[in-house]
């Protein structure tokens, strides 16, 4: 067996590899082999690391020295310092945004060290393409003890005590899901693991597959037993290949390893798993269509009841649970349900997955404790605002979800407490908004999405996400009037009543939260006709205030109609005719200076400059 | 790879468990081999295989072995640190492969240092 | 059952009904626009959102099963504004087509929006601008109307199982159409036309001829299948504009079929007949019924005192009344004093009715529309129902549905093989061999009534008469696999509970008396009893003109001694049928009339018959007379009169009362009435049921040889019936001329083309006709439809003497 003295985990999740990971990969290879250290050190390329806006991403062990932003030109000097000289090289390190320090040790970064790992246990630590290494870290213990050892009564208790939520959005105990399903008589039931995912910017589920495809699997083996369901589906998005590609890799080998299958580690139990590919609909992420979209028909929500613990794919007893939960079920199997309990709040236990994007410093795929408030996650973990914007708000949910102002910062991260601002806790995605964000248009973005994904059936949801859409196109091309936002209100209130699935009732969300948080930046747009983030273009005119411009030339060279004009040191101006208000002079003014001004779209400049 | 039985998870997992002491720690003996440019000169390559082949002979997983920088006595190179848990840490020096190999019989698993090698015993005080 | 209180009114309803049905069952009213009755919830429209107590969400009524105690309230302030929104929203986009829409009037969605909506609207929106599509013979679609309920698409896929259309695109771009939005091309059954609650879907016939408040609406019985379904006609003015079946009305509760929706405009063709003709030269002169009638009367005496009255026959009709089939039978016995009167039944319904009295010894056997449903195992011998009998032939697909294992013996594929269970895709006309088959392996097996059995006489003569149909023989006559055949044999052997259901109509040459005998064999040995064979009678009044109408007479001459014998009649009275098309061999026919010394027609057109004869007399259609059908289920259905007759037609059994006059006899029957009282006068003569084997062989029919190579198989379209439905124009257009189906394989052996024309010859004659390419029928045999008389398929059929399939042999050749 090949003794190494070190291992090179390298992140090969999309995002890496999108940044290039495998040509830096192949250049590791090329300088050890050149160093002869091929035998010393062995390469892992590993599933999602996390701190995907840092990728390409290395994390050296022993050691727990962490790179991130490699580039193929910096692996000669890593590798000669390094792994031959034993000295990690600091220009390749994690820097500290304030204090521009340098963080060697992964452990140390902010980022990391204030996360708490279940689901993620596995991430950067495995090759997702090696069963040795999921066996290596308890792989399968939970699924052998659950079905050599444990009924399925026990297996439904232990869950239901546990208190874990389902991971999908919706937040329904998964105890109590199992049990329903585990009442009903069938000699055929069905496991389905909901890898769809379709949340904008959302991409917890991704990683998870990506990094430790056989935990969804021994998941899956361990639900299966508690319901006594034969057959399984992993419905994963088509948009997802490595996921796809991996998740294939992994039931192919637990087969072979008899971990899989016909008679399951000699337990008389069998489970058979196969992956359908999701056509990129959006709304068969729900539960019914995604069903339907399994049985090759249209995926289209249908009424409850009977609900699918009782009829649901191919009419027979199904219980379909997110990529995340899974991931959750064996360590619940294995350390017990108290273990699970010692984290989260006495209703919301567990962790939760969710994605940091938006206008953070460290974008990236946290796992942190449920109750954790919001602005240890934005400001601890996600590093504060991006070169020290103001923040505005936090988006949580997708498109199902709404937006949490800054007076509500300190709101704990649970299925309660969320809920009651008018978000949801969603699938997890998380977008983070600074002031250059504008709100109507936010809503806008989402009103967009739900109408474009709304499947057509029920025509609250098909026309009312269109009408709401129409609406706030009016707002943001300036046609907005009195009343439009009682109106939408109201119009919001009747669709998620009359909707006939999730994704109805949860459309009007972004609209609502954005109406009830900031009022005011309706109003603006309405009655002053003024977007004061400048993104609603009819609705802005832009500027620069003498009194503060330094006369730098930043804002001179990032304009591409070469509207600005101004020497050196001296006030710099903006001939309004040239202007195509693309904010690239706003975005590139200093904060400290903050000279480009963003005035309504019917402003006269000449009068407001003197 | 064959159809396995419950015993075979642990099997697997101990086969493995030289990776996991590398990634998760929980190692007993950290072996330090100094490759600063002199000590590379002076053939700490060699230390480091020696080191490894009997690494890998013994077959014990509890020992890592890495490398660091000069650590300042150039005359006395190759060196290398030993670390056993809660003892001091003990510099050899001056080392060829005959020598590497005695210290890892009779230090790392037999228990006691061989004091005609070690230059120093402790580590510098660094202020 | 589960009590609930629906707006504080106790109801009690059974287990499993939905909140709408419960409610509507107890008169109260809930909007909706996507629910039916027939097809299973769907939840799309969200009109019927109802409150219920302990339930902060609004509940769709059409999809929330009842559950002990609930309290529903079905019209709050809440469910009001909630139902008036989505409406809002439906109509934001919907066209103000109104004035120019055909549903105004009748539309769903006006009659809602005038009781929830306000006249102005809150939102503005664009409208649709898609293409409305024209291209199908009669169903129009305005997708821009479309408010896309689903009702169509759920009618069209899980009732009729065709699934012509299906919803495209997301979100507010979704529309309904047929696959790549290429032109409609389906049954054209129009059921998503009644279905469709909006102006979304129009039967092209009807487009922009009424308004919905102009027409009245009657309901009268279809003259076409022996399902006898109600079709509520509306007209206008005398005059039926359009037909259309209400939910739940009559044997087919609502359902109808492309004949029955569309065909209807037969008697408005031109050609109707306007006054009595009498034959000059080769043409036709319009006399007074004084001339036309003395005529005959004159003439029939001549010969009846010439020849006697046996040298005189008539045929009555399966399509008339039965007051009209009695009044011949009764001008033939009273006034000509001869009973040779028959019908073209002879060559179908005559064989069932045969094996009914041999095998159970009944006088009659009605079918029961609802045997399917709940049947373990169907078998259906070589018989497209949903082409004869569509509306029944749902009963089966539903019966599948709900898991019964459905047995599709057949050699062609139909939509009936496309839904079954297992699909024996046997060779033409060896259903007989089929089931001595199944027999043998009942007797061999064990898996047969032994109780039962032993006390029918002729057990012993029957196996006997099995012994050598081993499943290997029998799958080397039928060319099915041996073992998929006795798989199947057993699975139908051992299922709880047992149908077979098979037709003989005067088109099909597949089956015969032997097929029916053979099915009778099987299920009395199997302890079934004479409910369990399924066997139509095939038009709307083929029972009631058999059983009541023509009241067979023992002595008489039947067709095939009229027609078909050496010493034919010499005269002949025809009555609504046109043997020159439907009669097998034509050419035999041919000469036979042609030979007639005096011929009378007595039908609603000059058909290719009625050009032989001496002297035609102009009949009322079905739609513009009184009188009685029955159906194959036996039940008899009033006929009235709901259309006006231009010209000078009488209904059938008025003439032949005044040509009794005319011939000096007074037959009484002043009116319908009176002669309807004096049929029921007849008791039917008492029989005594008893059960018989009647061991059949299976005897082939023309076998293919080097000069005849192919088996013609004959049959019936679904859009046809008969040669009456080739006058409906609408008919007409879906489909108008005759085709010879032929597969790929047959095709490229005798170069035939698609749509090139094909010149066919059998032993009898040859018929020039175009070619269809398709796998629906399998190498080596042809399938060609009757219904075209300037096809005249019938030249190359034939008769069947002993109760073998009459199968003809063929030869094609392609026309350069």
């Amino acid at each position: 067996m090949q003794k190494y003295r070190a291992n090179l985990m390298m992140c090969a999740g999309t995002g890496c590899v999108a940044c290039g990971a495998l040509k830096i990969k192949d250049a590791l290879k090329a300088e050890l082999k050149a160093k002869n250290l091929e035998d010393e050190i062995q390469i892992v390329l590993t599933g999602c690391n996390g701190f995907c806006s840092n990728g390409p991403i290395m994390a050296v062990f022993p050691d727990g020295i962490f790179y991130q932003k490699l580039k193929p030109e910096d692996i000669p000097l890593l590798v000669e310092e390094h792994l031959l000289k034993g000295r990690p090289v600091e220009k390749f390190m994690y820097q500290e945004p304030e204090k521009k320090t340098k963080v060697p040790a992964m452990k140390d970064i902010p980022f990391f060290n204030l996360q708490v790992l279940r689901a993620l246990r596995n991430k950067g630590m495995i090759d997702p393409e090696k069963i040795e290494d999921y066996i290596a870290r308890d792989g399968y213990q939970a699924a052998a003890k659950a079905l050599l050892h444990m009924t399925s009564e026990e297996i439904v208790k232990e869950i239901k005590d546990s208190g874990i939520r389902g991971r999908g959005g919706a937040g329904f105990p998964t105890g109590l899901k199992w049990e329903f399903c585990s009442k009903v008589k069938s000699d055929i039931k069905y496991i389905l693991c909901n890898g769809d995912e379709g949340d904008p910017g959302a991409f917890m589920d991704r990683s998870v597959m990506e990094a430790d495809p056989h935990v969804v699997l021994e998941g899956m083996i361990i639900g299966a037993k508690a319901i006594g369901a034969t057959m399984g589906y992993i419905y994963v998005r088509a948009e997802y290949p490595l996921a796809v590609k991996r998740l294939q890799i992994a039931i192919d080998q637990a087969k072979e390893a008899g971990l899989l299958g016909e008679n399951i580690l000699d337990s008389g139990f069998s489970l058979n798993i196969e992956i359908y590919e999701g056509a990129g609909a959006f709304v068969c992420g729900e539960e019914t269509a995604l069903m339907r979209s399994i049985e090759g028909k249209r995926g289209m929500p249908r009424p409850r009841p009977p609900f699918p613990a009782v009829k649901g794919l191919w009419d027979k007893p199904t219980v379909l649970n997110n990529v995340e939960t899974f991931a959750n079920i064996p360590p619940i199997i294995l350390n017990g349900a108290e273990w699970f309990r010692s984290l989260g709040t006495e209703k919301s236990t567990g962790t939760k997955v969710f994605a940091l994007t938006g206008a953070v410093n460290n974008i990236g795929l946290i796992e942190v404790p449920m109750g954790i408030p919001l602005r240890t996650i934005i400001y601890d973990i996600g590093g504060g605002i991006k070169n020290n914007r103001k923040f505005k708000a936090v988006q949580l949910g997708g498109p199902s979800g709404g937006c949490i102002p800054e007076s509500l910062l300190d709101t704990p991260v649970d299925y309660e407490s969320i809920n009651a601002t008018g978000a949801i806790v969603g699938s997890g995605g998380m977008v983070v908004m600074d002031d250059s964000n504008c709100m109507v248009g936010m809503a806008k973005f989402f009103l967009e999405f739900t109408a474009e994904e709304s499947c057509g059936k029920c025509p609250p949801c098909r026309v009312g996400t269109k009408v709401m859409l129409d609406m706030l196109t009016e707002i943001s091309e300036g046609r907005g009037k009195e009343g439009d936002m009682e109106l939408l209100q109201d119009l919001s209130a009747d669709i998620i009543n009359t909707s006939l699935c999730g994704l109805g009732q949860t459309a009007p969300n972004p609209v609502l939260t954005t109406i009830k948080y900031f009022r005011d930046e309706y109003e603006s747009h309405i009655k002053d006709k003024w977007c004061k983030a400048g993104v609603c273009k009819t609705l802005t005119t832009f500027y620069i205030d003498e009194a503060l411009c330094k006369g730098c030339g930043l804002c001179l060279r990032a304009c591409p109609k070469g509207a600005i004009t101004g020497e050196k040191k001296q006030p710099h101006k903006i001939d309004n005719e040239l202007c195509i208000k693309c904010r690239s002079c706003y975005v590139a003014c200093p904060v400290k200076f903050g000279a480009v001004k963003i005035g309504p779209g019917n402003m006269t400049v000449a009068a407001e400059s003197k | 790879m064959a159809r396995l039985k419950i015993e075979d998870l642990q099997r697997i997992k101990d086969e493995h468990k030289a990776a996991s002491t590398l990634r998760e720690g929980g190692f007993r003996v950290k072996i330090t081999v100094h490759m600063g440019t002199c000590g590379l000169a002076a053939g700490a390559r060699n230390i480091m295989s020696a080191l490894l082949d009997e690494i890998e002979k013994s077959g014990v997983t509890d020992v890592i072995a890495t490398t660091s920088g000069c650590a300042g006595l150039c005359s006395r190179e190759p060196m290398a640190t030993i670390e056993v848990i809660n003892q001091p840490p003990v510099k050899y020096g001056s080392l060829t492969e005959d020598k590497i190999r005695r210290i890892f019989k009779e230090h790392i698993i037999g228990g006691n240092i061989i004091e005609e090698y070690a230059l120093v015993i402790g580590s510098e005080t660094a202020y | 059952m589960i009590t609930l209180t629906i707006n504080g009114k106790k109801v009690v309803v059974t287990e499993g009904t939905t909140i709408l049905e419960a409610a509507l069952q107890n008169g109260i009213e809930i909007p909706n626009l996507c629910y039916d009755k027939r097809l299973s919830p769907y939840g799309a429209c969200r009109l019927c959102v109802v409150e219920v107590e302990g339930q902060k969400k609004l509940l769709a009524a059409c999809s929330t099963p009842v559950t002990e105690g609930m309290e529903v309230k079905t019209e709050t302030p809440k469910l009001f504004k909630a139902r008036q929104t989505v409406l809002e929203l439906l109509l934001v986009h919907h066209p103000l087509d109104c004035p120019v829409c055909d549903k105004a009037g009748e539309c769903k969605l006006q009659d809602l929006a005038f009781k929830y909506c306000s006249t102005k609207s809150r939102f503005k929106g664009e409208k649709k601008h898609e293409l409305v599509d024209t291209g199908s013979p009669i169903v129009e679609r305005n997708p821009n109307r479309c408010i896309l309920c689903g009702k169509c698409v759920r009618v069209c896929g899980e009732l009729q199982g065709v699934g012509a259309i299906n919803l495209l695109g997301r979100g507010f771009a979704s529309k309904i159409s047929p696959a790549f939005e290429e032109t409609l091309d389906c049954e054209f059954c129009g059921q998503c036309i009644d279905a469709c609650p909006v102006g979304a879907l129009g039967s092209k016939p009807y487009k922009y001829s009424s308004r919905a408040w102009f027409l009245e609406a009657h309901d009268n019985i279809c003259p076409y299948c022996g399902v006898g379904c109600t079709v509520t006609y509306d007209i206008r003015e005398g005059k039926i504009i359009r037909a259309k079946g209400i939910e739940g009305r009559g044997i087919n509760e609502g359902n109808l079929c492309v004949k029955g929706r569309f065909g209807f405009d037969y008697i408005y063709s031109k050609n109707r007949l306007k006054t009595p003709l009498i034959k000059e030269g080769d043409g036709f002169k319009s006399v007074s019924w004084e001339e036309a009638l003395n005529h005959i009367a004159r003439k029939l005496k001549a010969i009846k005192d010439a020849h006697g009255a046996d040298a005189i026959g008539a045929i009555g009709s399966p399509r008339c009344t039965v007051e009209d089939n009695f009044m011949l039978r009764k001008f033939m016995k009273d006034v000509i004093g001869s009973d040779n009167i028959d019908s073209s039944s002879r060559f179908g319904y005559a064989k069932i009715q045969r094996a009914v009295e041999m095998a159970f010894g009944l006088e009659s056997l009605p079918v029961d529309f609802n045997s399917p449903i709940g049947k373990e195992a169907i078998l259906i011998i070589e018989s497209d129902i949903t082409s004869t009998h569509p509306v029944w032939g749902l009963n089966f697909l539903k019966a599948q549905r709900k898991g019964s294992f459905l047995i599709t013996a057949d050699t062609r594929e139909t939509k009936l093989t496309r839904h079954s269970s297992r699909w024996l895709r046997l060779k033409p006309g060896t259903g007989a061999a089929l089931i001595n088959g199944i027999i043998k392996i009942a007797l061999d097996e064990g898996l047969y009534d032994k109780e039962k059995a032993s006390h029918i006489p002729g057990l012993s003569f029957l196996s006997d008469s099995v012994k050598e149909y081993t499943s290997k023989k029998v799958s080397d006559i039928t060319g099915i696999a041996e073992d998929v055949f006795v798989n199947t044999a057993k699975r139908f052997l051992t299922a709880g509970s047992r149908l077979i259901a098979l037709t003989i109509g005067a088109a099909e040459d597949t089956k015969g008396l032997n097929t029916a005998l053979a099915a009778a064999n099987l299920l009395l040995l199997i302890g079934e009893g004479p409910a369990s064979i399924q066997m139509p009678a095939e038009y709307c009044n083929t029972f009631g003109m058999w059983h009541k109408g023509l009241r067979q007479g023992r002595s008489g001459r039947d067709i095939i001694s009229m027609l078909y014998g050496e010493d034919t009649v010499k005269a002949l009275y025809i009555m609504g049928e046109n043997p020159a098309v439907t009669f097998p061999d034509a050419t035999t026919i041919d000469k036979t009339l042609r030979g007639l010394d005096f011929l009378v027609v007595q039908d609603i057109m000059l058909t290719e018959t009625a050009k032989l004869a001496d002297v035609v007399l102009p009949a009322a259609s079905w739609a513009e007379k009184e009188g009685t059908f029955i159906c194959a289920e036996g039940i008899e259905q009033k006929v009235q009169k709901i259309s006006q007759t231009e010209g000078e037609p009488v209904p059938d059994w008025q003439i032949l009362r005044n040509l009794s006059r005319a011939m000096g006899f007074e037959v009484g029957a002043k009116n319908i009435t009176a002669l309807q009282d004096e049929i029921n006068e007849i008791k039917t003569e008492e029989r005594t049921a008893e059960t018989i084997f009647n061991p059949v062989e299976y005897i082939p029919g023309e076998e293919p040889d080097a000069d005849y190579p192919l088996v013609m198989i004959t049959g019936n379209l679904m859009q046809h019936s008969g040669a009456l439905s080739v006058m409906s124009r609408s008919l007409s257009h879906v489909l108008a001329d005759a085709f010879l189906q032929i597969s790929n394989a047959d095709a490229e052996k005798y170069n035939v083309r698609d749509e090139g024309f094909v010149k066919v010859t059998s032993r009898r004659g040859s018929v020039m006709v175009k070619a269809r390419l398709s796998d629906e029928v399998p190498e080596g045999s042809v399938f060609l439809p009757i219904h075209f008389p300037h096809a005249k398929i019938n030249t190359l059929t034939r008769l069947s003497l002993n109760g073998e399939a009459p199968l003809s042999a063929v030869k094609i050749e392609a026309v350069k």
